[in-house]
């Protein structure tokens, strides 16, 4: 097992969490995936840029930190981890009967600077 | 654009490999050398070079995929199905080199794309001073990663996320052009990507990324070397777009901005496909020469005769005997009385 596998391992420990997965923030190319397969990656980084980039275009002050979309039974949460170089994207896959949106994304930040840092 | 390292099992006709009509690529008509000592799988060395058969080694039966592989991607896979540790040199433009670990690829360095030492270096994410350190401490290059977390100069799982990048990165800037030849060698200690990269999964994704960018760019190789130009100032949002923006100056290439930034290729190439769509820059096509300059005489306009002029209409001047020289036979019938 990599050292990011080890990593993401730890993040399924939140609660809630199903799978996350660490993918480049401009190819899209996923490093690691842990528990449940996540969306596909390059979607997932044109999607964000996208949004990024309306949001700038709309006069949106500072970077985009997170999305998240809801679906009725799952919340997809995606983090931008920035980093010197290229960004990352950390996403995860949360089980909506058994996560509080807040107390998760807060809980996953906390994790994820950890594991990345 | 010769995919060199891309899926052979695709069918889209700008991601397959053409090469099959190449010299080399062939089986059947390329050569094939593959002499090694018997037992020893450390003293091989396979190339696709002409043939020339060494007397003192022996043919080993299974090493006939690797040898009769018809390009770079089915060579990776037959290394991976023999889970060999060796070093695959590929010539070319930019060719490079392709790293093996019980088959995964653990490292590809090219010309035609940084480095991880290169975009650490290039990044600022260490000094030369801390890499010189490093390499006085690893010698043999073999234990570089753990001598940099040791150090505290780059994580583990960046570095892994560094080395993986630059893997993928290496095999796209490798694939925009058609290898010459290659040959495979005992393997060489370089900074690595534990455990490595299965070769399908690199071949398929590079293959997608020749997809993408041919259907973003046309042809991904001409993108890679075409000039790029600044616009007319427009607002700019993005971070990366005002780094790659004070690299442009009219002089640079795509590939040229990745080593300045200490970026990977591919992703400076989609960064400049996004700033193009947002008028921020745009590439320099490129007239492809007609082939070697132009040798014909210059005329000059106001001339009334052209120096380079045939002479005037009448015979070829015709050797007599006992003469000193041709004469010019202007009056027919005249001849020599000298």
């Amino acid at each position: 097992m990599s050292a990011i596998e080890r990593g993401l391992a730890k993040l399924l420990d939140a609660p809630g969490v199903t799978g996350v997965a660490l993918v480049d923030g401009v190819t899209g190319l996923t490093y690691a995936v842990a528990g449940e397969e996540t969306e596909d990656a390059s979607e997932l980084c044109e999607t964000t840029a996208l949004i990024a980039e309306s949001l700038a275009r709309a006069g949106a002050r500072g970077e985009v930190e997170s999305v998240i979309v809801t679906s009725a039974r799952r919340h997809y949460v995606t983090f931008l981890v920035r980093r010197q170089g290229d960004p990352l994207l950390l996403s995860a896959i949360l089980d909506r009967a058994r996560t509080n949106i807040a107390l998760a994304m807060r809980d996953l930040s906390g994790r994820a600077a950890e594991v990345l840092a | 654009m010769d995919p060199g390292i891309t899926d052979p099992r695709t069918t889209d006709p700008g991601t397959t490999d053409p090469r099959s009509d190449e010299p080399g690529a062939d089986p059947g008509t390329g050569g094939t050398d593959a002499t090694h000592a018997t037992g020893s799988t450390n003293a091989t060395s396979t190339t696709n070079a002409t043939s020339t058969t060494d007397a003192t080694g022996t043919t080993d039966a299974t090493d006939a995929s690797v040898t009769t592989a018809r390009n770079v991607s089915a060579l990776l896979l037959a290394l991976r199905a023999q889970r060999r540790s060796a070093t695959v040199r590929v010539s070319g433009t930019p060719g490079g080199t392709i790293h093996l670990r019980d088959g995964l690829v653990v490292a590809v360095e090219t010309p035609g794309a940084p480095t991880v030492e290169a975009i650490l270096l290039k990044s600022g994410r260490i000094s030369d001073a801390e890499w010189a350190g490093v390499c006085v401490a690893d010698p043999s290059g073999e234990l570089r990663g753990a001598e940099l977390n040791h150090r505290a100069l780059v994580g583990a799982l960046e570095l892994e996320v560094m080395c993986t990048a630059a893997v993928f990165d290496g095999a796209f800037a490798m694939s925009l052009s058609a290898p010459a030849s290659w040959e495979v060698t005992d393997r060489v200690p370089t900074l690595s990507v534990e455990p490595g990269v299965e070769p399908a999964r690199l071949t398929q994704e590079t293959s997608r990324r020749l997809a993408l960018l041919s259907r973003l760019l046309g042809a991904p190789a001409e993108a890679a070397r075409a000039r790029v130009h600044r616009l007319a100032s427009e607002p700019v949002h993005s971070s990366r777009h005002v780094e790659i923006l004070s690299c442009v100056n009219g002089r640079r290439t795509p590939r040229d901005i990745a080593f300045t930034l200490g970026r990977g290729l591919y992703p400076v190439l989609l960064d400049l496909v996004r700033m193009e769509g947002l008028g921020l820059v745009r590439r320099e096509s490129r007239t492809t020469p007609s082939g070697r300059p132009s040798t014909a005489p210059r005329t000059a306009a106001s001339a009334g005769q052209s120096p380079y002029a045939p002479p005037e209409r009448g015979p070829l001047p015709r050797r007599s005997p006992g003469g000193h020289g041709p004469k010019s036979s202007s009056s027919p019938g005249e001849t020599n009385s000298a």
